[in-house]
């Protein structure tokens, strides 16, 4: 059971068909990599869930190394109606057998008779933030001077 | 590359070499020392040892779990997916300890608390039975991805007392033979039909593993061995619409037409053949036999040879790594030990050759089984130092990583 609880409406938002996801983790030589990731959910229990295909593919090694090294993730969530989340992870645990290992790679084969599955990577949420411009603009302007240009004030000329 | 802490200071903890070698993954570090130090259980973690769903009997070539006695959890698997392949070390002065605290099993050490652990898990076929009546736990040995064949169960350099010295294949067979029945040579036909029936739980395995002793022969040396290994693998290989199926041979060092046979015979991948030890005149004490015939420098020229019919990233060499520091004619201090090892293990990588290493434990049954393993640290910069000559050479070890074996702490770290 993950220790930080998704809220119940951000678990719905992650586990819509319609719904944009991202997985993002630093590089080695500090650059960001983002990957789309339609496959990351939440089970039952509240916790991430993203199956790699892929064995070796670069964000399968982000991912060892950010469950090696405590390294931190970040998953980017666009709802359709418009809003967006910014969620604060880390990698719990690496599957690559045993039963849940089994329930998503018949999941995947039945799908898909040419699929690939590597790892399903158990993700921890650490803390959940709307990114939506309406959520975010006030929480970081408010109190500070107002960034507004000035033609946005100006009188109307009179003709 | 770090120095190590040497004789004159004391070897560093577990919780000392994670702070000094922060580029290393404690995973790994932690599995190291486990395999070093042994690991017992609690009776909380026990209780969660359920024969239904985890594996609690085992017969490998080095050891048995579970043939008669109380049954014990066979392996561990650690969150990242490294397995510690921990084995019966019912001598283990200092284990670490698995208990159930909180509702998780964890590896512990003197009550510290360091990291959660599952047990390995059953397959389905585990408990049914070979056409001839054979439990299949006793014909094919699962690790999580892998199922292990041992086609005989005898190493013949022992016949003239020249086995290898950290070695208790002779006294492990000639014990089990005798409480529990186990035969020389496994039927062909058994290994067949315990690979059909496990391939039938799908995502379960990804390679078959095979291994024996060496059969020495009258006539042309490894000549029986060879013909046993094609047998078995044909007969496995029946199980597969494809020519060659995902498998690692662990064998003697045969000769170029031996395996110029075994590759067109059978669907075999991989070849592995262990030479054990790193260094011309400590191989030639620890593995007398192994020196005679074929002799160290022959053994390295064979696995040359095998990268020429199998491919590079095809063919390894695994050692005992710290068996090299065995008293009393092997190297005098660690530093020594590492360095030569390493030089050897280049030579072989600029060949194409990569080696992997596993723990050694001085094991009841062995020559050396009242010896000392080196310190944590020296594992430690033995799996670095492996690691980094295949990444400087280039040279894969997908054939040997951690899902497909699971026992060599320097592929852990190729991973990444």
């Amino acid at each position: 059971m993950a220790k930080y609880t998704l809220a119940a409406e951000i678990r719905e938002l992650l586990n819509r068909a319609d719904s944009v996801k991202t997985l993002a983790l630093l590089a080695e030589d500090g650059s960001p990599y983002v990957i789309f990731a339609p496959g990351l959910h939440v089970d039952d229990d509240g916790r991430l869930v993203y199956p790699e295909a892929f064995e070796h593919s670069q964000l399968n090694a982000l991912l060892v190394r950010a469950v090696w090294f405590k390294r931190p993730l970040t998953v980017a969530l666009l709802a359709a109606d418009g809003r967006s989340f910014q969620i604060a992870a880390t990698p719990y645990k690496a599957v690559i057998s045993g039963p849940l290992f089994e329930h998503y790679y018949r999941q995947k084969q039945q799908a898909d008779a040419a699929f690939s599955l590597s790892t399903v990577w158990l993700i921890d949420a650490l803390s959940v933030s709307e990114t939506s411009d309406p959520v975010r603009g006030p929480a970081s302007e408010t109190g500070r001077m107002p960034l507004l240009h000035l033609d946005r004030i100006a009188r109307p000329a009179s003709n | 590359m770090h120095a190590l802490s040497e004789s004159s200071l004391r070897p560093l903890s577990y919780r000392e070499v994670v702070a000094k070698y922060p580029e290393v993954p404690h995973f790994i570090i932690l599995k190291i020392d486990v395999q070093r130090r042994g690991v017992t259980y609690t009776e909380a973690a026990l209780t969660q040892a359920d024969p239904a769903r985890h594996m609690l009997q085992a017969r490998s070539i080095f050891h048995s779990i579970g043939e008669k006695e109380s049954l014990v959890p066979v392996s561990l698997l650690l969150r990242d997916g490294t397995s510690i392949l921990s084995g019966p070390r019912p001598n283990a002065t200092d284990p670490y300890v698995v208990d159930f605290i909180d509702g998780r099993l964890v590896l512990t050490d003197h009550g510290e608390v360091l990291e959660e652990v599952e047990y390995w898990l059953k397959p389905d076929f585990y408990d049914r039975l070979t056409s001839s009546g054979k439990p299949m736990w006793q014909v094919a040995t699962p690790r999580p991805q892998r199922l292990d064949i041992n086609p005989y169960a005898y190493c013949h350099y022992w016949d003239d007392g020249k086995g290898c010295k950290y070695c208790n294949i002779a006294a492990h067979y000639n014990k089990e033979r005798r409480l529990n029945n186990k035969p020389l040579r496994l039927d062909p036909r058994d290994a067949y039909e315990s690979v059909r029936e496990a391939i039938r739980q799908p995502g379960r395995f990804l390679t078959v593993g095979m291994t024996c002793g060496s059969i020495l022969g009258d006539g042309e040396l490894f000549a029986e061995e060879v013909d046993i290994y094609i047998e078995t693998l044909q007969a496995i290989g029946e199980n597969f619409t494809t020519r060659r199926f995902p498998s690692q041979l662990v064998a003697s060092a045969f000769s170029l037409e031996q395996l110029q046979r075994i590759h067109e015979q059978t669907g075999l991948l991989t070849y592995t053949s262990d030479i054990e030890v790193l260094d011309e005149e400590k191989f030639n004490w620890i593995c007398p036999g192994k020196a005679v015939r074929p002799g160290y420098r022959e053994w390295k020229r064979r696995l040359v040879d095998a990268v020429g019919i199998f491919g590079r990233g095809y063919v390894n060499t695994g050692i005992v790594g710290g068996v090299e520091t065995a008293k009393p004619h092997g190297f005098a201090t660690e530093e020594d030990g590492l360095r030569a090892t390493l030089e050897e293990a280049e030579d072989l990588a600029s060949k194409g050759v990569s080696t992997v290493y596993c723990v050694w434990v001085p094991i009841t049954g062995s020559v050396f089984h009242k010896q000392q393993a080196p310190s944590l640290e020296y594992f430690v910069r033995l799996a670095q130092g492996l690691d980094s000559i295949r990444r400087y050479y280039g040279l894969l070890v997908d054939m040997d990583n951690y899902r497909i074996c699971g026992n060599h702490p320097d592929t852990d770290l190729s991973r990444i």
